[in-house]
């Protein structure tokens, strides 16, 4: 499982009653697990706890309000969970002011652009990393080793996701090489990698053409820690390595050495793979990043194609093209329509005009934002508008047009179920047999595509 | 393209294969009276093609230079589909004279305003057509082994349709491949009148390969331009070497005259028909095409035009130079 803030709160207060239970009877403690999740759903705040954990909770909240609940809203409502989200991140701040994810959160509204953010989040690393490991030292006190193993992972994470969003702001920066270090760093400060830092490193990699790079990455798909005991009961054909960042960075570099015979295998291979796959690829819509971490996604699902896609337009817009997409995004559009199956043609449809739709809005607030006119300058100026494309940069940054079409809905949809999923779901004998983290995959169903 | 005394030397060569290699100062006199009297030696269907193909360009510049006094946007654009459909349909007449003529198959591509990938695509199937067609002409192939391949007028055209498949590659977001053809260009011409080396700075600050950039700043003679500062510029930021990238920005702003404005203030460029117009070095023109050129990849660091305008006394600088040279801040 990547990081989902509900399952985190859910796991802090678990071990925060780990900590507290004096009873060594087995019943006795069989019966407290089975006292908290039902408290956990029905009473959350009366459970146990300190106020580093109150803070994380409010966090988790907050995370839901801009993740799941702003895109998706109507400006004057827009208006109002920015402000509620806000006051949860201050508060979270009042009662714990080293809350790492916290600072994060707010600096993502507050830092007044990419590279600001990047650089904000760069000076701050290794204090953040300093205090995460102070805390592992606090937290982990008086616990079993297995429950210590977890009660550090819990205290390193807000770490892991502070260099996870360094290395996503890298990328958007257009330092690859930069982010491509950071997933590394990253990668060998959680060998679980719970950030899916490795798909970051995919687009880098793809970034930078260099198909060696993403040749020598892929084993990190197919055995990572957190694969592992998940492929021992899994059959063998679904130990594979497939993955949606992965495919598109592979794609793109198919695209990039004009290898269109193979371009075309991966794509037909995607189409067939994920659900609406060619509407998706011909939409390509842009979604905003997730303030807490990635969005969590089913492997295989559209919202899974969707997040990545999103997360790809780093490659889909970058060229010289008279549009929103670039070269590439536009291949694959009019690719993914020639390739699609008959009985998409309806959707397919839909997705065209959604597309052409954004493509004129944009275009036209490009206008606006860039002025149309040809400057006068006496020299030369003629032709194609680069600036186009600048401000349709620009102007996506903020559209939050992604529920136009409810396409956005299914995702949002989607992943709140799952993250209901995981809280409801969570096994309590992850904690009562003294198993972290760790030692407890998430299900293969979730890990094994 | 100086195209008239490409049309000239072209003239002086072949007239010069007929009359069997006259000595230098013999070939110096034939030079002289083709260029008194061009006309009077197109005798062959290829020149005679090439030479309609320079009249298409002089029509199209003239126009071009019309086009830019038209105020409203919409009558420009019509005006300037009006002139690359009329060079489309010169060129065809140049075709029909010599169906070989690479110039004017590049000029026709061209002319066409493509979408970027198809100018990829055709420009790829333009080389390959010819390639046989090149091996069957002596002129075209009397290049020595080990030679500039720009010393010889008749590859002019073949190189030039490699130095746009450079571009269109570039623009395409296709670096490797850029990369590949413009250190084929180099290898063939050294020379470089066609300017491979400043796609190739662009390419290898994009794929942020500081070593290759710096080993091919030495390969050149560290002889910078708009080009390799402007790329160096955007190396360092991209490596997030800011410092480095800070001092780099201010050798861009100092050697580079109205660099800072061309950077921060952009203007629109035609495609470039049939290759790079020349301009003064390290010139406010030359900047203006190398911050065009460069585009795509300003555009994929968001945040660079912001960066360098925060930098002491460059945006106030690139002010004052445009008020003192007439230009709108």
């Amino acid at each position: 499982m990547p990081f989902d803030a509900h399952a985190e709160d859910y796991q802090r207060l678990k071990l925060r009653l780990a900590q507290n239970l004096v009873t060594e009877d087995p019943l006795e403690v069989q019966t407290a697990y089975d006292n908290f999740d039902k408290q956990f759903l029905k009473s959350r705040d009366a459970l146990p706890q300190t106020d580093q954990d109150r803070s994380f909770s409010l966090i988790a909240r907050a995370a839901t309000l801009i993740d799941r609940q702003l895109p998706f809203s109507e400006e004057t409502r827009a208006q109002q969970i920015i402000e509620r989200a806000h006051g949860l991140l201050a508060e979270a701040l009042s009662l714990d002011p080293d809350n790492a994810d916290a600072h994060r959160m707010i600096a993502a509204s507050e830092q007044p652009g990419f590279d600001a953010f990047f650089q904000w989040l760069d000076a701050r690393a290794d204090r953040v990393k300093e205090q995460c490991e102070k805390r592992c030292i606090e937290t982990g006190e008086g616990l079993p080793k297995p429950l210590r193993e977890l009660a550090d992972h819990l205290a390193m994470r807000p770490y892991f996701r502070w260099l996870a969003t360094m290395a996503s702001q890298a990328l958007i920066c257009g330092r690859n090489r930069e982010s491509l270090q950071l997933c590394y760093k990253a990668m060998e400060a959680d060998p679980l990698d719970m950030g899916d830092v490795r798909f970051t490193a995919v687009l880098a990699l793809a970034k930078l053409e260099d198909a060696k790079g993403l040749e020598r990455i892929k084993k990190r798909f197919i055995y990572t820690p957190r694969r592992r005991l998940a492929s021992l009961v899994l059959p063998l054909q679904r130990r594979s390595s497939y993955n949606a960042w992965l495919s598109l960075a592979n794609l793109a570099i198919a695209y990039k050495q004009r290898d269109f015979t193979s371009a075309e295998e991966k794509l037909q291979r995607m189409l067939r793979r994920y659900p609406h796959a060619a509407a998706t690829f011909i939409r390509q819509h842009e979604l905003p990043e997730g303030v807490f971490a990635r969005l969590p996604v089913i492997p295989k699902s559209e919202d899974e194609l969707i997040v990545a896609l999103s997360e790809a337009t780093i490659l889909l817009q970058e060229g010289r093209e008279q549009g929103v997409c670039g070269p590439f995004g536009t291949w694959l559009a009019e690719t993914s329509k020639e390739l699609a199956k008959p009985r998409e043609a309806e959707e397919i449809a839909l997705a065209q005009q959604q597309a052409e739709e954004r493509f004129r809005f944009i275009s036209e607030m490009a206008r606006k934002q860039a002025g149309f006119e040809r400057p006068d300058d006496g020299w030369d100026n003629t032709g194609e508008h680069d600036l186009d494309k600048n401000g349709a940069d620009e102007n996506e940054e903020n559209d939050g047009s992604a529920n136009s079409d409810g396409r956005s809905s299914t995702l949002g949809s989607n992943a709140s179920a799952q993250t209901s999923h995981d809280i409801s779901s969570q096994n309590p004998d992850d904690v009562s047999s003294h198993n972290p983290d760790t030692s407890n995959p998430p299900t293969p169903e979730g890990d094994a595509s | 393209m100086k195209c008239h005394e490409e049309l000239i030397a072209r003239l002086a060569h072949r007239r010069n294969a007929k009359l069997g290699d006259l000595s230098k100062s013999g070939f110096e006199e034939l030079l002289r009276a083709v260029r008194a009297h061009p006309n009077n030696f197109i005798d062959d269907p290829r020149d005679e093609a090439f030479s309609l193909v320079v009249d298409a360009l002089d029509r199209y510049e003239r126009a071009r230079e019309a086009d830019d006094l038209i105020e409203a946007d919409e009558a420009f654009f019509v005006a300037r589909q009006r002139r690359l459909k009329r060079l489309y349909t010169d060129c065809g007449r140049a075709l029909a004279r010599d169906e070989n003529c690479a110039d004017a198959l590049l000029c026709r591509l061209l002319a066409q305003d493509l979408r970027t990938d198809d100018r990829v695509d055709q420009l790829v199937a333009l080389q390959h057509n010819l390639e046989d067609y090149a091996q069957a002409e002596p002129l075209w192939t009397a290049a020595q082994e080990g030679r500039d391949a720009w010393d010889n007028v008749f590859t002019h055209g073949l190189l030039r349709i490699e130095a746009a498949l450079s571009r269109a590659l570039f623009d395409t977001a296709r670096y490797g491949l850029a990369d590949k053809a413009c250190r084929q260009l180099l290898a063939k011409a050294p020379s470089d009148a066609l300017g491979a080396r400043h796609t190739c700075f662009l390419v290898l600050a994009r794929l942020e390969d500081e070593e290759a950039f710096d080993a091919l700043d030495v390969q050149l003679g560290r002889h910078g331009d708009s080009w390799s500062h402007l790329a160096r510029v955007i190396l360092l930021y991209k490596l997030n070497r800011l410092p480095a990238a800070k001092r780099a920005l201010f050798s861009y702003a100092h050697l580079i005259e109205g660099g800072i404005f061309a950077l921060l203030r952009p203007v629109l460029i035609d495609t470039y028909i049939p290759d790079r117009p020349e301009t003064p070095e390290n010139s406010f023109k030359e900047a203006t095409l190398a911050v065009h050129e460069a585009d795509p990849i300003v555009v994929d660091t968001p945040d660079l035009l912001s960066w360098a305008e925060s930098m002491p006394k460059i945006a106030s600088d690139a002010q004052e130079w445009a008020e003192r040279n007439g230009f709108m801040w």
